[in-house]
């Protein structure tokens, strides 16, 4: 199998003409997502789900209803900030607990995000894990190592209830790894 | 069979000490029932000493060899041994069956003395009633009592029947969990630091489990060679009993911040606490391990700086982006879920931090075109200006004109002058 292959198995990016649907029955409870058409099961645990587009386009208000609806489930969430742009006002408004929240600002360092997002993989536990992209200059993203990608894939499968979101801009050019 | 000791005419201090002292040489178990009281349990005691009377013989003679001269009696249930020793001098053995008639001589005034407090006006209504010895109360009919008393009136007439039977009150000697160490030979290398850390922390740890407590806050001390002593103090947000958890939140905060000078020695002290008991369900979701999600934070903490890893927490001001990160507490653990539904989007901020200084083309006192960094164009929609100020006192004094505007690509960002220094800056997006 080709790495283009694994990672097309474990991920699921999330464009709004096609969403990719749930398998019929899947392994695990989803989280239920009312309010969010594109993803009528709700979203798959333990996988990757990519969610991206331009500016104003609502990745953030999208982001923020999934954490309200997790930590509503009295789950434990964490936001890992790469560009430290999450504002906790919003998420307050948006209905997100707070108190079960780690968020992490990574000062625009990617590196520094992506350990930390391992870190919290590996510690297991989190409902949701949110790997903030947003605002990060391509030629840094192009530097991310696909070795990440398989590492990420596999811990969120291991550690089982999981769900990953990776958010950023949309990149023009195509790659064998979809981070866009 | 219970003992009670009681020494007479002694103040809170060191008679009271001796008296504990001389009850722990029988019994580890003692009940400190007031200053010049203890309570122990003898029926382990009867397969070593023998019967009753041969314990009494012993304790008298323990006693007489402390020169303490306190009342001893012996008896079925605590409270009336309590009440025995209390009134008599000497030593006083009551057989199983005989604590009624034992306790029928003593006045009324000895039930109300006793360590659970009752309504002292009973006492005189007892007294209107004619009675004056606790036979007098026994000897009444207990739906009677209850029916003009209560529940006290039967308490007390129970008391003085001798059929109240009760655990002992125990209280757990104050622990102190402290090791320390002073090294032969400076060590100028945290490894062995911290396998010596390893060895104290596990001792501390099993001594804290055999107690059925864990840790709150760790804190460690370092004696320098030629520096002042270096403190370190680890508060843990849920209690911890794990020894390597400990020892390695102790090694990521001294690899952070490692000490100036060579090692002569360390202390280590941990102030216990009740460990946090929690009941998992099998339909509630999982939640992290508290230790280990302890390490992680601290881990991650390390990486991108301790400020900047916790949980948000919304200050009460109308500061704009006023917020704190504080340290994960026990309480994330405990949540409940929240069955109500939450379907509505609701508009949502990305904050630039620090904000993107902004060229603004203003015509007509509206802003018609926007320059900053890579958010550039022209205004097509607008709404303000939105005035806010405050904290004028403060160093976090601010005076701005809020706009959201949008621009000819479809973003909408929010922008503000800063009103004193009249400068444009673009403050977030909407997302």
């Amino acid at each position: 199998m080709s790495v283009g292959e694994y990672m097309a198995n474990i991920t699921r990016p999330l464009s709004f003409p096609s969403i990719p649907d749930l398998p019929e029955s899947p392994d695990f409870a989803p989280l239920p997502t009312p309010g969010l058409p594109v993803f009528p099961h709700g979203l798959r645990r333990g996988g990757i789900t990519e969610i991206a587009g331009p500016r104003c386009s609502g990745r953030m208000a999208a982001i923020l209803h999934i954490l309200a609806q997790a930590t509503a489930r009295a789950e434990v969430c964490a936001v890992v900030d790469t560009n430290d742009q999450f504002h906790p006002a919003s998420a307050y408004a948006a209905r997100v607990n707070l108190a079960s929240l780690v968020w992490v600002r990574c000062g625009k360092n990617a590196e520094h995000a992506l350990r930390a997002a391992d870190l919290l993989l590996h510690s297991g536990g989190f409902g949701v894990v949110v790997l903030d992209f947003c605002d990060v200059k391509p030629r840094v993203l192009d530097r991310i190592p696909i070795s990440y990608c398989i590492v990420f894939g596999e811990r969120s499968k291991i550690r089982l209830p999981f769900f990953w979101f990776v958010v950023r801009l949309p990149r023009p050019k195509p790659r064998l790894i979809r981070w866009s | 069979m219970y003992a009670c000791l009681y020494l007479p005419g002694t103040p809170n201090g060191m008679p009271k000490q001796r008296l504990v002292a001389l009850a722990r040489e029988f019994s580890p178990e003692v009940e400190h029932t007031s200053a010049d009281t203890v309570v122990f349990s003898i029926t382990p005691l009867r397969a070593i000493l023998g019967p009753p009377y041969q314990i009494a013989s012993e304790i008298s003679r323990r006693g007489y060899e402390r020169d303490l001269n306190a009342h001893l009696a012996i008896a079925a249930n605590a409270d009336t041994a309590i009440l025995l020793a209390r009134q008599f001098a000497g030593v006083r053995l009551v057989a199983s069956g005989e604590e009624a008639s034992q306790l029928a001589n003593l006045p009324l005034e000895s039930l109300f003395a006793h360590d659970v407090p009752v309504d002292p006006t009973l006492l005189d209504i007892l007294h209107q009633w004619g009675l004056k010895t606790c036979g007098d109360l026994a000897a009444l009919p207990e739906a009677g009592v209850r029916e003009r008393l209560g529940l006290a009136g039967v308490y007390l007439r129970n008391l003085a029947l001798g059929h109240i039977n009760r655990p002992l009150r125990i209280e757990s000697q104050e622990a102190e969990y402290e090791e320390q160490l002073e090294l032969e030979h400076p060590l100028d290398r945290l490894e062995p630091l911290f396998f010596l850390f390893g060895r104290a922390l596990g001792d501390l740890c099993g001594r804290l489990r055999s107690q059925s407590q864990a840790a709150r806050i760790l804190d460690a001390r370092l004696v320098l060679d030629g520096k002042p002593e270096y403190q370190c103090r680890l508060e843990f947000p849920v209690p911890l009993s794990d020894s390597r958890t400990m020892l390695k939140l102790l090694q990521l905060h001294l690899e952070r911040h490692s000490p100036e000078a060579r090692v002569m020695g360390f202390k280590l002290r941990i102030e216990p606490v009740v460990p946090r008991r929690m009941q998992n369900g099998l339909f509630l979701p999982p939640i992290p391990q508290p230790d280990k999600l302890q390490v992680t934070l601290a881990r991650i903490a390390g990486l991108v700086g301790e400020g900047n890893v916790g949980t948000p927490q919304l200050l009460d001001t109308f500061r704009p982006d006023a917020f704190r990160l504080t340290t994960l507490n026990g309480s994330c653990f405990e949540q409940k879920p929240d069955d109500s539904r939450r379907q509505i989007l609701r508009l949502s901020m990305r904050i630039f931090r620090p904000p993107v200084a902004a060229h603004v083309q203003v015509m007509d006192f509206v802003p018609r075109r926007i320059v900053a960094g890579d958010v550039k164009g022209r205004v097509v929609e607008w709404s303000g200006p939105w005035k806010t100020s405050g904290e004028w006192w403060s160093s976090h004094a601010w005076t701005r004109e809020e706009w959201d505007v949008e621009l000819d690509d479809g973003a909408l960002y929010r922008i503000y002058r800063d009103v004193p220094a009249s400068l444009w800056y673009v403050h977030g997006v909407y997302d």
